[in-house]
């Protein structure tokens, strides 16, 4: 505790401030900008960070984590384009939000949940690192597989009142994640012969297709070549901020999101997206008002972006006491401490003590001046709404074009994303819920991956499912919300 | 900001042609803008080499050097997109040992090893086999305990990259039956060692030091022709009797009927930037080492460990 | 369930095309199998069960058949934008990013209503020329150069 003092004498300093706001404001606009992600713009700054001095350049890096997770979400908001995969399910309900005149009050809901996830992720980092760490590290492939397969009967809770569709689409979902190498064996599979196809779907294609490409279809669609008078959206009165009833409403849904997250994030090889849709999933689940989720529901954009944000101080919990990374972000930082000399292990926490205490202190305070900055930002951002959509999607469209081929330099991309972009116009006006494709996307892998290392492991043995705790904890759980969703769906049919 | 200018006028004027309006020849390489493509993602260990590499290659060749990210097919994507570019030293191949020589081992990918020019190696990694520190304390005994339970004891590994071969090669020539559990990458190996779902991984020593520092895990034997001088307590697999040796590397290389003086300016600045201590100190900050090799023994990598390791997938 | 007959058609599509699926999936594999589960029986599972739901969707579709309620919109927007957007993408490696991109912003603009022909051309000069700025020299990610270059 005595450290905690100096650290944050040390981290106040000017010079650390300044970078980390800098750090954050280029993680805002990396998020925000389709195809680029994360951990481009790390690797990009990364010369930079390496002229700093050490927490310098660690405070960049956490502001560039830290603001390229949020800033996906403004774009995903405004505009129906989702900067990054995580903001995917924010887009879900903030553009609805935002074609309701509430631009202004999803904007402030994703700051705020983004923020509170963030520090509960922080909090959880400095004082639970130690038994969550223990616990992710028994997640192994059985693990994997039950905690799939429950996040997947998340599909079912997203397709209530239209479950044939929901769950055709939650499969193709899944069965567009087989294309590409079977990652068991390293073979081809579904590529068609394609050498392009070999490296499989890319999310952010897929996503930015079934979103705002889709839009823009639906646009063209609607107004037929007709001209349109330019009269822009008006930012209406009552979606300004948010009143106390909204902070009932999304409070809650914050904070049970987070938690999740934090889990989330300290298993490796999970990662924000998956927290994002996993939360947004559960909210619905638990919402008094589940009808309105995918039509404008502030709860879908608190639990989606509570929940990716919370990942962020997570990911450090295997880096920090195992040495683990979890993902990009942190392997990149991994390499950074350990210039510095230090070891991640358990034994950082008592030799280089003051580092982690400084660590801790930067992560908190680029929360807080993340919400600051955002804060700041907020009605600049939301100017976007005045545009009218004629002048608007024209915009968006030629950025997602940029964003898509920027981020692999690949034709083929685009085609794909063209692609995704009439499945997604189609699914929308044949009522096809696009959620459960994308949950179903993210978590193929993960259980594919999960059951075909098991049977390697049991030997082709069932009972490693149901010998591991965890493992048949989760698969109980998720045959109890099969069951739950069943019997809740026909009774909706009868009514 | 000239240029910016230029472009901004450019553009008004409706001129596509403002940033691209150059002439390529030998005489003024580079006249404008080089691409590294990478055939690995975002943020990984052959993307940061790369980006340094840019970065300090950049300075000296005084224009800016863009890098790719294309993904797929176990680095096929970016290596045949190199291939197919146009020969004139504009595009260049950040290449490992993964997409240069074993992707085309395991089939047709539209590109051989020797397609490539070397312009230089900037490193080489030593692979590890490594355990859990509370499993077996040396080689022998895991290779004792494994002959008294044939397929018992698991290893994760990439499937088809060199850390899979090597542990392979180890298993046949020690007459062991190991089984591979495949992985999705490196550390997911190493994870799952630490958390006790797999019993070994071989991994590139820079990945698993930090657990041998901490002593969470124990080294068993590398792969290298000597000790490795960051781990010199562990034998090499030779000096326990079995000649498996191989090392993943990562360089520069461009497609075959890039012109020669290109090919020897390219050399020349990677041999001043490889060579720099800055360099070398930046690059050590991000996990890595730098193990240098000039472009003709570069380049003569490329057949000897095509025909090695195809030997040895076989 | 606007459209029954329109949606019993798209179910009879969704089911043979997962058939179709499930049966050439087997010959697009060339990996093993390992207990019994190998490369190509995750999508073959997926596509029957699509398989199966869309017959659902199929069975579901014909006996709530209801008259068509209203009569079929204009549908000439997608398949223009459609093509479009192809050309677009088809013309980036030749007419380079600038110009490929100028006609594109210009031809949206025009299709989402836009009417002044200065604000279009504003438009489509303008927006390319900050995303080549921004990408190219800000972010050094170089955009397709025209083929003349």
């Amino acid at each position: 505790m005595e450290l905690i003092f100096p650290a944050i004498g040390e981290v106040m300093q000017p010079i650390n401030l300044v970078v980390m706001a800098i750090g954050l404001v280029i993680g805002m606009a990396i998020g925000a900008i389709p195809g680029l992600n994360v951990p481009l713009a790390v690797a990009i700054s990364l010369p930079i960070t390496f002229h700093l001095a050490p927490l310098a350049g660690i405070a960049m890096l956490v502001g560039i984590y830290k603001g390229g997770t949020y800033g996906g979400s403004i774009s995903a908001i405004l505009i129906n384009v989702p900067g990054t995969p995580a903001a995917g399910a924010t887009a879900l309900d903030g553009y609805a939000l935002t074609q309701q005149g509430h631009a202004s009050k999803a904007l402030r809901v994703a700051l705020y949940s983004s923020f509170t996830g963030g520090l509960i992720s922080d909090l959880s980092l400095i004082m639970f690192a130690i038994p969550v760490a223990m616990l992710a590290l028994k997640i192994g492939p059985a693990e994997n597989f039950a905690l799939g397969i429950l996040a997947l009967t998340l599909i079912g809770v997203l397709s209530e009142g239209n479950m044939v569709k929901g769950l055709i689409a939650g499969a193709f979902g899944i069965l567009l994640s087989t294309v590409g190498l079977d990652p068991l064996n390293g073979e081809t599979r579904l590529t068609f012969g394609l050498l392009d196809l070999s490296g499989g779907f890319q999310f952010i294609s897929l996503i930015i297709g079934v979103f705002a490409i889709a839009e823009a279809f639906a646009l063209a669609h609607a107004t037929a070549g007709r001209l349109v008078a330019s009269v822009g959206q008006r930012i209406s009165a009552a979606g300004k901020g948010m009143s106390a009833a909204d902070w009932r409403l999304c409070l809650p849904v914050m904070l049970r999101a987070a938690p999740v997250g934090v889990f989330i994030g300290a298993v490796p090889g999970l990662g924000s997206a998956i927290s994002a849709f996993i939360n947004y999933g559960i909210a619905r689940n638990f919402s008094r008002e589940p009808e309105k989720f995918g039509k404008g529901s502030l709860e879908g954009v608190a639990a989606a972006e509570s929940g990716n944000n919370a990942v962020c101080g997570s990911t450090f919990i295997p880096l920090l006491t195992l040495g683990i990374p979890g993902d990009t972000i942190t392997a990149i930082m991994l390499g950074a401490f350990m210039v510095h000399g230090l070891i991640p292990g358990p034994a950082l926490f008592t030799t280089n003590a003051d580092f982690v205490a400084a660590f801790f202190v930067a992560m908190l305070v680029s929360s807080i001046l993340m919400l600051a900055i955002g804060r700041l930002g907020l009605p600049l951002f939301v100017q976007a709404v005045r545009i009218p959509n004629k002048v608007l999607f024209p915009i968006v469209v030629a950025l997602c074009m940029t964003g898509v081929y920027a981020s692999s330099s690949s034709y083929f991309d685009l085609y794909v994303m063209l692609g995704f972009g009439l499945l997604g116009y189609g699914m929308k006006r044949f009522g096809f819920p696009v959620a459960p494709l994308l949950i179903g996307f993210i978590l193929g892998p993960i259980v594919e991956v999960g059951l075909r290392q098991s049977l390697i492991i049991s030997r082709g043995s069932l009972e490693i499912f149901v010998t591991r705790p965890i493992a048949l904890i989760c698969l109980l759980l998720a045959a109890l919300v099969a069951a739950w969703v069943a019997i809740r769906q026909s009774k909706g049919v009868k009514s | 900001m000239k240029t910016t200018r230029r472009i901004l006028i450019g553009a008004l004027l409706a001129l596509p042609l403002a940033t691209h309006a150059f002439t390529a020849s030998a005489q003024q390489y580079p006249a404008k803008p080089i691409t590294f493509i990478v055939p690995w993602p975002a943020g990984g260990t052959t993307d940061i080499i790369g980006r340094l590499l840019g970065e300090a290659m950049s300075k000296e060749l005084g224009q800016p050097v863009a890098v790719v990210n294309r993904v797929g097919g176990g680095g096929a994507v970016g290596t045949k997109a190199a291939f197919d570019a146009p020969k004139d030293g504009y595009t260049v191949l950040v290449t490992t040992s993964g997409n240069h020589v074993l992707t085309p081992i395991k089939g047709n990918v539209g590109y051989q090893p020797d397609d490539f020019i070397g312009i230089g190696q900037i490193s080489s990694r030593t692979l590890i086999l490594a355990t859990k520190s509370d499993r077996w304390k040396s080689a022998r005994e895991l290779i004792a305990d494994a002959k008294a339970n044939p397929g018992k004891f698991t290893f994760g590994a990439v499937p088809n990259v060199l850390p899979f071969l090597v542990a392979s090669g180890f298993a046949r020539a020690a007459e062991i039956k190991l089984t591979h559990v495949p992985q999705t990458g490196g550390a997911p190996g190493v994870t799952g060692v630490l958390g006790g779902h797999l019993d070994l991984v071989p991994e590139s020593l820079e990945s698993v030091q930090q657990h041998l520092k901490s002593g969470a895990m124990r080294g068993l034997v590398v792969f290298n022709e000597a000790r490795d001088p960051a781990a010199p307590d562990v034998p090499t697999a030779k000096e326990l009797g079995f000649d498996v040796v191989g090392n993943p590397w990562t360089g520069l290389a461009v497609a075959k009927g890039t012109p020669e003086p290109i090919v020897a300016r390219l050399r020349d600045v990677m041999a001043k930037v490889a060579k720099d201590p800055a360099f070398v100190a930046t690059v050590e900050r991000s996990g890595a080492s730098v193990e240098y090799l000039d472009g003709p023994a570069f380049t003569a990598l490329f057949s000897r460990d095509f025909e090695k390791f195809k030997a040895a997938s076989q | 369930m606007k459209r029954p007959s329109e949606e019993a058609g798209l179910a009879a599509i969704l089911l043979a095309a997962s058939l179709v699926l499930a049966a050439i999936t087997p010959f697009q594999v060339t990996g093993g199998e390992i207990w019994g589960i190998g490369s190509a029986t995750l999508p073959i599972a997926l596509a029957v069960a699509i398989a199966l739901l869309a017959a659902w969707l199929l069975v579901d579709a014909l006996r709530n058949q209801r008259p068509a309620e209203e009569p079929r919109q204009r549908s000439w927007p997608i398949p223009v934008m459609t093509l479009g957007l192809v050309a677009y993408i088809a013309a980036l490696p030749w007419l380079g990013f600038y110009l490929s991109t100028v006609l594109l912003v210009g031809g949206l603009a025009r299709l989402f209503g836009e009417g002044r022909i200065l604000a279009i051309l504003v438009l489509a000069l303008a927006v390319p020329a900050v995303l080549l700025v921004f990408f190219e020299r800000f972010m050094i990610i170089l955009l397709p150069a025209a083929a003349w270059n």
